[in-house]
Protein backbone atom coordinates (compact mmCIF):
# COMPACT_ATOMS: atom_id res chain seq x y z
CA UNK A 1 0.00 0.00 0.00
CA UNK A 2 1.36 3.04 -1.04
CA UNK A 3 1.33 5.74 1.36
CA UNK A 4 1.59 9.18 0.31
CA UNK A 5 3.37 11.32 2.68
CA UNK A 6 2.18 14.70 2.77
CA UNK A 7 4.71 17.30 2.71
CA UNK A 8 4.78 19.14 5.90
CA UNK A 9 3.66 22.53 5.27
CA UNK A 10 5.08 25.33 7.32
CA UNK A 11 2.83 28.10 7.82
CA UNK A 12 4.52 31.32 8.15
CA UNK A 13 2.90 34.19 9.86
CA UNK A 14 2.33 37.14 7.70
CA UNK A 15 5.05 39.69 8.09
CA UNK A 16 4.13 42.46 10.45
CA UNK A 17 4.99 45.91 9.23
CA UNK A 18 8.14 46.99 11.19
CA UNK A 19 8.25 50.54 10.02
CA UNK A 20 6.64 52.18 13.07
CA UNK A 21 8.95 50.33 15.51
CA UNK A 22 12.03 51.18 13.47
CA UNK A 23 10.97 54.78 13.38
CA UNK A 24 10.42 54.83 17.12
CA UNK A 25 13.86 53.40 17.79
CA UNK A 26 15.45 55.89 15.43
CA UNK A 27 13.58 58.72 17.05
CA UNK A 28 14.64 57.51 20.50
CA UNK A 29 18.30 57.30 19.47
CA UNK A 30 18.16 60.77 17.92
CA UNK A 31 16.55 62.15 21.04
CA UNK A 32 19.19 60.51 23.23
CA UNK A 33 21.99 61.90 21.04
CA UNK A 34 20.55 65.40 21.16
CA UNK A 35 20.04 65.27 24.90
CA UNK A 36 23.52 63.82 25.30
CA UNK A 37 25.00 66.59 23.18
CA UNK A 38 23.08 69.25 25.07
CA UNK A 39 24.28 67.74 28.36
CA UNK A 40 27.83 67.54 26.98
CA UNK A 41 27.73 71.17 25.88
CA UNK A 42 26.16 72.42 29.08
CA UNK A 43 28.35 75.31 30.18
CA UNK A 44 29.97 75.43 26.76
CA UNK A 45 28.35 78.70 25.77
CA UNK A 46 30.85 79.04 22.94
CA UNK A 47 28.97 76.42 20.91
CA UNK A 48 25.59 76.50 19.23
CA UNK A 49 23.61 74.43 16.70
CA UNK A 50 22.88 75.89 13.32
CA UNK A 51 19.54 75.35 11.54
CA UNK A 52 20.72 72.04 10.07
CA UNK A 53 21.75 70.68 13.45
CA UNK A 54 25.45 71.16 12.86
CA UNK A 55 27.58 72.62 15.64
CA UNK A 56 28.92 76.14 15.13
CA UNK A 57 30.72 78.78 17.18
CA UNK A 58 28.46 81.02 19.23
CA UNK A 59 28.35 84.60 17.84
CA UNK A 60 30.38 86.16 20.70
CA UNK A 61 33.10 83.54 20.24
CA UNK A 62 33.05 84.04 16.47
CA UNK A 63 33.38 87.79 16.99
CA UNK A 64 36.27 87.24 19.40
CA UNK A 65 38.07 85.21 16.75
CA UNK A 66 37.51 87.86 14.07
CA UNK A 67 38.74 90.63 16.36
CA UNK A 68 41.82 88.61 17.24
CA UNK A 69 42.55 88.09 13.53
CA UNK A 70 42.20 91.84 12.96
CA UNK A 71 44.55 92.61 15.82
CA UNK A 72 47.15 90.29 14.36
CA UNK A 73 47.18 92.59 11.34
CA UNK A 74 47.77 95.73 13.40
CA UNK A 75 50.71 95.06 15.58
CA UNK A 76 53.33 97.46 16.87
CA UNK A 77 56.97 97.09 17.79
CA UNK A 78 58.03 99.38 20.61
CA UNK A 79 61.03 100.45 22.61
CA UNK A 80 60.91 101.16 26.33
CA UNK A 81 63.67 103.47 27.47
CA UNK A 82 64.84 105.22 30.62
CA UNK A 83 63.10 108.56 31.24
CA UNK A 84 65.75 109.76 33.64
CA UNK A 85 69.23 108.54 34.49
CA UNK A 86 69.21 105.94 37.24
CA UNK A 87 69.14 102.26 38.11
CA UNK A 88 66.75 99.91 36.35
CA UNK A 89 66.09 96.15 36.53
CA UNK A 90 68.49 94.05 34.46
CA UNK A 91 67.88 90.48 33.38
CA UNK A 92 71.13 90.12 31.44
CA UNK A 93 73.71 91.51 33.82
CA UNK A 94 75.02 88.21 35.18
CA UNK A 95 75.06 88.57 38.97
CA UNK A 96 73.78 92.14 39.04
CA UNK A 97 70.06 92.62 39.09
CA UNK A 98 70.17 96.30 38.22
CA UNK A 99 71.93 98.48 35.69
CA UNK A 100 72.57 102.22 35.47
CA UNK A 101 70.92 103.70 32.40
CA UNK A 102 71.31 107.25 31.19
CA UNK A 103 68.12 109.05 30.17
CA UNK A 104 67.00 107.81 26.77
CA UNK A 105 68.92 104.53 26.85
CA UNK A 106 67.09 101.38 25.80
CA UNK A 107 65.67 99.11 28.47
CA UNK A 108 63.57 96.77 26.35
CA UNK A 109 62.25 96.06 22.86
CA UNK A 110 58.87 94.44 22.47
CA UNK A 111 55.86 93.70 20.34
CA UNK A 112 52.18 94.07 21.20
CA UNK A 113 48.76 93.67 19.63
CA UNK A 114 46.92 94.35 22.86
CA UNK A 115 44.69 97.29 23.56
CA UNK A 116 43.25 96.95 27.01
CA UNK A 117 45.09 95.08 29.79
CA UNK A 118 48.37 96.12 28.30
CA UNK A 119 51.61 94.50 29.21
CA UNK A 120 53.53 97.77 29.28
CA UNK A 121 51.29 99.50 31.80
CA UNK A 122 53.05 98.06 34.84
CA UNK A 123 56.50 98.92 33.54
CA UNK A 124 55.53 102.53 32.96
CA UNK A 125 53.90 103.15 36.31
CA UNK A 126 56.25 101.03 38.43
CA UNK A 127 59.47 102.28 36.88
CA UNK A 128 60.45 105.54 35.30
CA UNK A 129 60.25 104.34 31.72
CA UNK A 130 59.06 105.75 28.42
CA UNK A 131 57.13 103.90 25.66
CA UNK A 132 57.78 104.73 22.02
CA UNK A 133 56.43 103.02 18.91
CA UNK A 134 59.14 102.17 16.37
CA UNK A 135 57.18 100.20 13.78
CA UNK A 136 53.59 99.25 12.85
CA UNK A 137 52.53 96.31 10.70
CA UNK A 138 51.52 92.67 10.85
CA UNK A 139 52.66 90.47 13.73
CA UNK A 140 55.19 88.81 11.48
CA UNK A 141 56.67 92.13 10.36
CA UNK A 142 56.80 93.39 13.94
CA UNK A 143 58.52 90.21 15.13
CA UNK A 144 61.13 90.67 12.40
CA UNK A 145 61.73 94.25 13.53
CA UNK A 146 61.95 93.18 17.16
CA UNK A 147 64.44 90.43 16.30
CA UNK A 148 66.61 92.89 14.37
CA UNK A 149 66.57 95.37 17.24
CA UNK A 150 67.33 92.82 19.95
CA UNK A 151 70.15 91.10 18.05
CA UNK A 152 71.69 94.38 16.95
CA UNK A 153 71.45 95.93 20.41
CA UNK A 154 75.04 94.88 21.36
CA UNK A 155 76.30 97.15 18.56
CA UNK A 156 74.70 100.31 19.97
CA UNK A 157 77.25 102.83 21.28
CA UNK A 158 75.46 102.94 24.63
CA UNK A 159 76.17 99.22 25.01
CA UNK A 160 79.66 99.10 23.49
CA UNK A 161 80.97 101.42 26.19
CA UNK A 162 79.96 98.92 28.90
CA UNK A 163 82.39 96.39 30.30
CA UNK A 164 81.28 93.75 29.57
CA UNK A 165 78.63 94.71 26.99
CA UNK A 166 75.20 93.12 27.24
CA UNK A 167 74.05 90.50 24.77
CA UNK A 168 70.55 92.00 24.69
CA UNK A 169 68.72 94.97 26.29
CA UNK A 170 68.48 94.90 30.10
CA UNK A 171 64.71 94.39 30.08
CA UNK A 172 64.59 91.59 27.51
CA UNK A 173 64.79 88.27 29.34
CA UNK A 174 65.12 86.31 26.10
CA UNK A 175 65.97 86.96 22.49
CA UNK A 176 62.27 86.61 21.71
CA UNK B 1 63.88 104.21 40.93
CA UNK B 2 63.16 100.50 40.94
CA UNK B 3 59.88 99.60 42.51
CA UNK B 4 59.78 96.10 43.97
CA UNK B 5 56.20 96.58 45.07
CA UNK B 6 53.05 96.41 43.03
CA UNK B 7 52.54 100.14 43.42
CA UNK B 8 53.42 103.21 41.41
CA UNK B 9 56.90 104.62 41.90
CA UNK B 10 55.54 108.10 42.66
CA UNK B 11 52.17 109.49 43.77
CA UNK B 12 51.86 111.31 40.43
CA UNK B 13 53.10 109.41 37.41
CA UNK B 14 52.91 111.27 34.12
CA UNK B 15 54.07 109.46 31.01
CA UNK B 16 53.31 109.21 27.32
CA UNK B 17 52.84 106.77 24.49
CA UNK B 18 54.05 108.17 21.19
CA UNK B 19 55.98 107.34 18.07
CA UNK B 20 59.73 107.63 18.05
CA UNK B 21 59.69 110.81 15.99
CA UNK B 22 59.55 114.60 16.41
CA UNK B 23 56.13 114.39 18.05
CA UNK B 24 57.51 111.84 20.49
CA UNK B 25 60.27 114.25 21.42
CA UNK B 26 57.80 117.08 21.98
CA UNK B 27 55.73 115.11 24.48
CA UNK B 28 58.77 114.45 26.62
CA UNK B 29 57.40 117.51 28.39
CA UNK B 30 55.40 114.98 30.40
CA UNK B 31 58.41 114.85 32.73
CA UNK B 32 57.92 118.54 33.63
CA UNK B 33 54.34 117.98 34.71
CA UNK B 34 55.38 114.81 36.53
CA UNK B 35 58.02 116.61 38.59
CA UNK B 36 55.84 119.66 39.13
CA UNK B 37 52.85 117.76 40.54
CA UNK B 38 55.02 115.60 42.80
CA UNK B 39 56.71 118.72 44.16
CA UNK B 40 53.57 120.75 44.79
CA UNK B 41 50.75 118.37 45.68
CA UNK B 42 50.10 115.63 48.21
CA UNK B 43 47.33 113.16 47.48
CA UNK B 44 46.59 112.69 51.17
CA UNK B 45 45.32 116.28 51.25
CA UNK B 46 42.27 115.16 49.31
CA UNK B 47 41.37 112.05 51.31
CA UNK B 48 42.48 108.49 51.75
CA UNK B 49 40.99 107.20 48.51
CA UNK B 50 44.03 107.50 46.29
CA UNK B 51 47.73 106.83 46.80
CA UNK B 52 48.69 107.01 43.14
CA UNK B 53 47.51 108.65 39.92
CA UNK B 54 49.08 107.63 36.64
CA UNK B 55 48.26 109.79 33.66
CA UNK B 56 49.50 108.61 30.28
CA UNK B 57 49.13 110.76 27.15
CA UNK B 58 48.52 108.92 23.89
CA UNK B 59 49.95 110.94 21.03
CA UNK B 60 49.99 108.55 18.09
CA UNK B 61 48.94 108.99 14.45
CA UNK B 62 45.37 108.05 13.41
CA UNK B 63 46.62 104.71 12.06
CA UNK B 64 47.11 103.56 15.65
CA UNK B 65 44.30 101.16 16.51
CA UNK B 66 45.89 99.71 19.64
CA UNK B 67 45.93 102.49 22.21
CA UNK B 68 42.61 103.80 23.44
CA UNK B 69 41.52 106.28 26.06
CA UNK B 70 40.63 104.61 29.33
CA UNK B 71 40.23 105.21 33.02
CA UNK B 72 40.91 102.37 35.42
CA UNK B 73 40.32 102.83 39.11
CA UNK B 74 41.40 100.27 41.64
CA UNK B 75 39.70 100.92 44.98
CA UNK B 76 41.73 98.06 46.48
CA UNK B 77 45.10 99.47 45.46
CA UNK B 78 43.83 103.05 45.75
CA UNK B 79 45.27 103.81 42.34
CA UNK B 80 43.91 105.58 39.32
CA UNK B 81 45.26 104.85 35.84
CA UNK B 82 44.25 107.20 33.02
CA UNK B 83 45.14 107.16 29.34
CA UNK B 84 44.03 110.22 27.36
CA UNK B 85 44.65 111.11 23.76
CA UNK B 86 46.06 114.38 22.44
CA UNK B 87 45.40 115.23 18.79
CA UNK B 88 48.46 114.05 16.88
CA UNK B 89 48.15 116.58 14.06
CA UNK B 90 47.89 119.52 16.43
CA UNK B 91 50.86 118.36 18.48
CA UNK B 92 52.85 117.89 15.29
CA UNK B 93 52.55 121.58 14.37
CA UNK B 94 52.64 123.01 17.90
CA UNK B 95 55.69 124.47 19.59
CA UNK B 96 57.12 122.74 22.67
CA UNK B 97 55.59 125.38 24.92
CA UNK B 98 52.18 124.87 23.31
CA UNK B 99 52.47 121.09 23.70
CA UNK B 100 53.13 121.56 27.40
CA UNK B 101 50.03 123.73 27.62
CA UNK B 102 47.97 121.13 25.78
CA UNK B 103 49.13 118.46 28.16
CA UNK B 104 48.37 120.56 31.23
CA UNK B 105 44.97 121.47 29.86
CA UNK B 106 44.09 117.84 29.12
CA UNK B 107 45.14 116.81 32.60
CA UNK B 108 42.94 119.45 34.19
CA UNK B 109 39.96 118.76 31.91
CA UNK B 110 40.06 115.08 32.83
CA UNK B 111 39.82 115.82 36.54
CA UNK B 112 37.09 118.42 36.03
CA UNK B 113 34.80 115.72 34.60
CA UNK B 114 32.07 115.04 37.11
CA UNK B 115 31.65 111.50 35.83
CA UNK B 116 35.12 110.81 37.20
CA UNK B 117 34.27 112.34 40.56
CA UNK B 118 31.49 109.79 41.02
CA UNK B 119 33.81 106.87 40.42
CA UNK B 120 36.35 107.78 43.06
CA UNK B 121 35.67 106.93 46.66
CA UNK B 122 36.98 109.05 49.53
CA UNK B 123 38.81 111.47 47.28
CA UNK B 124 38.00 115.18 46.91
CA UNK B 125 38.28 115.33 43.16
CA UNK B 126 36.75 118.81 42.95
CA UNK B 127 39.26 120.24 45.43
CA UNK B 128 42.09 118.48 43.62
CA UNK B 129 40.99 119.89 40.25
CA UNK B 130 40.81 123.41 41.71
CA UNK B 131 44.32 123.15 43.13
CA UNK B 132 45.68 121.77 39.87
CA UNK B 133 44.02 124.62 37.98
CA UNK B 134 45.49 127.23 40.33
CA UNK B 135 49.00 125.73 40.06
CA UNK B 136 48.85 125.37 36.29
CA UNK B 137 47.59 128.94 35.93
CA UNK B 138 50.50 130.18 38.02
CA UNK B 139 52.81 128.39 35.58
CA UNK B 140 50.87 129.94 32.65
CA UNK B 141 50.20 126.45 31.33
CA UNK B 142 46.52 127.11 30.66
CA UNK B 143 46.92 130.05 28.32
CA UNK B 144 46.13 128.27 25.08
CA UNK B 145 42.53 127.14 25.27
CA UNK B 146 41.83 126.20 21.68
CA UNK B 147 44.47 123.52 21.31
CA UNK B 148 42.83 120.50 22.93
Amino acid sequence: MNTVSKKHQFKTEPKQPQQPLFKSILLFITLCCTLGLVAYWEGADFLEMDETGQPKLAPPRQQQMEERLKRLQRCEQYVISARISGYYPCYNCEKDTTIFLHAGEVWKYGVTIQGVLKRYRNWLVKNNLRYRVQYRGTVQDCLIQETLKIYQYPLLPENLKRKPPLIRPPGNKNDL
Amino acid sequence: MISKTEHMYAPFVISSIADEDEVGKKVEADLLIHDFLNQHLKLSTYGEGLTGIAFVYIVTPPIDAIHEEEIIYSAKKKELYIEMRLPYEKVAIASEAEVLQMMAQKYLQTFQEKSLWKKLKDFDCEGFAKDVQRLFEEQEWLNVVELV
